[in-house]
């Protein structure tokens, strides 16, 4: 039976207490330092370019507007490049991350999904895992049902993750408005495309912390429980690749996880955005189902 | 009347182990219940499952008429003392006991108000501040306790309570008990090795071995006397003095357990009592220069508890 005080009361205590714990500590400096350098990959270069173009306009005394605009081209090219190296994004996608919104947020965004199944494992791994091993989940197993313990742990852990993500979301932001400085990318519009891409990104972290969910409840060590979600995460995506190579219908192996829908995130609301939203959900939902089928079964 | 915990043909498996095999008793309501067995007997196994740790691999546990799978509908009712179940080790014990209070159904207020009842019923009132991390084993030991006497449980299982206790803690955990026992109603069921302490504590007792039940009565009716009186002397007897004992009236066998102890069994005719024929023969060997140290009728647990398991002290 579910009690919604329950889940609120494991939820709140998995939040408060996941910061203190080794692995929520660790997890949230992290996605910190991760965070901000594939933010600094992206910002170094067109920190670089701004500084010599604004060099050679002292020297040549070229108009500054001219010089903005050769910065912002310079900027966007340098900007398709890496999106269309990860992305392989349609025309239309392209246009939306590089025309429709601050391309350099975009890039950022675009690094950020690649690492988000790694950062949600380290948020993740340890829902309840450690708590099996030493016991301690015995002290709650005979005050709640088991499907309380489950979905607080998991709701807790969700929320413990977003927090840690808006917080970097908050240090990009200023780190970016404080760096870039290109037309057409004001602060006003950095700030609201990357809080979009904090709500899309925690989408994107749904399913994988699920996942975390699943392996943790069916594991007694925490480190076991990391080691096969950042295998799963990681190795059957990479695997897939290396079969695209031989053979390119592989590929859509990759439609079997969440991995191969991050891009659809990235979509606009017209395109593949909600559709992406609602296979995260449908994920995230099946991950859920299979964790709490085998923990409210499981010897504990 | 309903039993507090009943167990039916409860069969666990674990690989090809069986560490329960087709166990079922009924342990009455309002008792303190003692649960004994050698190491490996499968007495936190069967704990685990009345507790819905474990799941039975067949058979079922119901305790106040509700079977353990749906364990919710226990809350507050049912409190246990795992063993070896370790806190969270980052939190303060304070605000542990008061999350456990909250769970059991208490509001935040209640909740602290009964922390602070346990935890000066344990002695830990001067730690509630201390992360769990920070306390010694006997401390933890006592922290369990005091979860398990949160709020105003019917049935209390104590998974070996005393176990790592130094005596003045044992003691005070008896004296819990003992308090306990003077709430109509609460149901305690106990584990320990010291059979001595279950032996004072508990009215019936449940003997597991190897997993089966061998033993399941009342304590009385497992070291009920049956005649069988035991006396210890400063020496051994010597062959007159043996003569003399085995003349006294009423004497039937008698075996030698040590050099100085002999077990007598008495059979009073119609007229005569035990106590009549226990106070002859002291007071005959007496006039004889032979005085006995001790007189104690009946079996300990101890005793009985290594006759049906067969074990032999080490």
């Amino acid at each position: 039976m579910l009690r919604p005080e329950h889940l609120r009361l494991i939820a709140g205590h998995s939040v408060r207490h996941g910061i203190r714990g080794g692995a929520g500590l660790v997890s949230l400096l992290l996605t910190l330092l991760l965070g901000l350098v594939m933010a600094t990959v992206v910002i170094s270069p067109i920190e670089a370019a701004q500084k010599q173009s604004g060099q050679l306009s002292t020297m040549s005394g070229r108009d500054e507007g001219e010089t903005s605009s050769k910065i912002d081209m310079l900027v966007k090219t340098a900007t398709v490049k890496a999106i269309d190296f990860a992305v392989d994004p349609t025309p239309e996608q392209l246009s939306y991350l590089v025309d429709d919104h601050p391309s350099t947020a975009s890039a950022i965004l675009v690094l950020l999904f690649l690492i988000t199944p790694l950062l949600s494992c380290l948020g993740g791994f340890n829902q309840t895992s450690g708590d099996i091993g030493s016991k301690g989940l015995r002290y709650l197993l005979f005050r709640t049902e088991r499907q309380n313990i489950f979905l607080g742990r998991f709701i807790g852990t969700y929320l413990f993750s977003a927090a840690v993500y808006l917080t970097l979301f908050v240090i990009l932001t200023l780190y970016v408005i404080a760096k870039v400085h290109v037309p057409g990318q004001s602060a006003g519009a950095m700030t609201l495309w990357l809080f979009s891409g904090y709500l899309r990104l925690l989408a994107f972290s749904l399913p994988y912390i699920a996942f975390c969910s699943l392996i943790s409840c069916a594991m007694s060590s925490p480190f076991g429980s990391l080691v096969i979600s950042l295998l799963v995460a990681y190795v059957f995506p990479v695997v897939v690749l290396i079969a695209a190579g031989a053979q390119p219908l592989a590929a859509k192996l990759n439609y079997l996880t969440p991995w191969g829908y991050k891009w659809w995130l990235l979509a606009s609301p017209g395109g593949l955005l909600f559709p992406g939203i609602a296979v995260m959900l449908a994920f995230s939902a099946l991950f859920v189902w299979a964790g709490l089928r085998h923990f409210s079964k499981r010897d504990l | 009347m309903t039993p507090a915990i009943s167990i039916r043909n409860v069969t666990k498996v674990f690989g090809t182990q069986k560490a329960l095999d087709d166990v079922s008793f009924d342990i009455p309501a309002g008792s303190v219940f003692g649960l004994l067995g050698p190491n490996g007997a499968g007495k936190t196994t069967l704990f685990s499952i009345i507790a819905n740790f474990l799941k039975a691999s067949t058979g079922s546990v119901s305790v106040l008429g509700v079977n353990v799978d749906n364990v919710g509908d226990l809350r507050g009712k049912l409190t246990i003392l795992p063993q070896d179940a370790l806190f969270q080790s980052n939190v303060a014990v304070r605000e542990q006991l008061e999350f456990f209070g909250q769970l059991n159904g208490m509001t935040k207020a209640e909740s602290a108000a009964d922390t602070t009842r346990v935890l000066t019923m344990v002695g830990l009132l001067d730690s509630q501040k201390k992360n769990a991390r920070a306390l010694s084993h006997g401390m933890t030991k006592r922290l369990g306790i005091a979860q398990a006497f949160m709020g105003k449980p019917e049935v209390i299982v104590l998974d070996e309570p005393t176990a790592g206790l130094d005596p003045m803690n044992a003691a005070g955990v008896r004296n819990l008990v003992n308090d306990i026992r003077k709430q109509s109603g609460v149901t305690l069921v106990v584990s320990s090795h010291n059979l001595a302490e279950i032996q004072e504590m508990c009215d019936a007792v449940a003997i597991l071995d190897h997993g089966k039940l061998v033993e399941h009565k009342s304590v009385a009716e497992l070291t009920a006397s049956h005649g069988t009186v035991r006396f210890m002397f400063g020496r051994p007897l010597t062959e007159p003095e043996w003569a003399l004992l085995r003349a006294q009236p009423g004497v039937g066998a008698i075996t030698v357990d040590t050099k100085h102890e002999y077990t007598v069994q008495l059979n009073p005719v119609v007229g005569q009592t035990t106590d009549t024929l226990i106070g002859g023969i002291v007071s005959e060997l007496a006039k004889n220069g032979v005085v006995a140290r001790s007189v104690k009728e009946g079996a300990s647990l101890e005793e009985k508890f290594l006759e049906v398991t067969g074990a032999k002290p080490s």
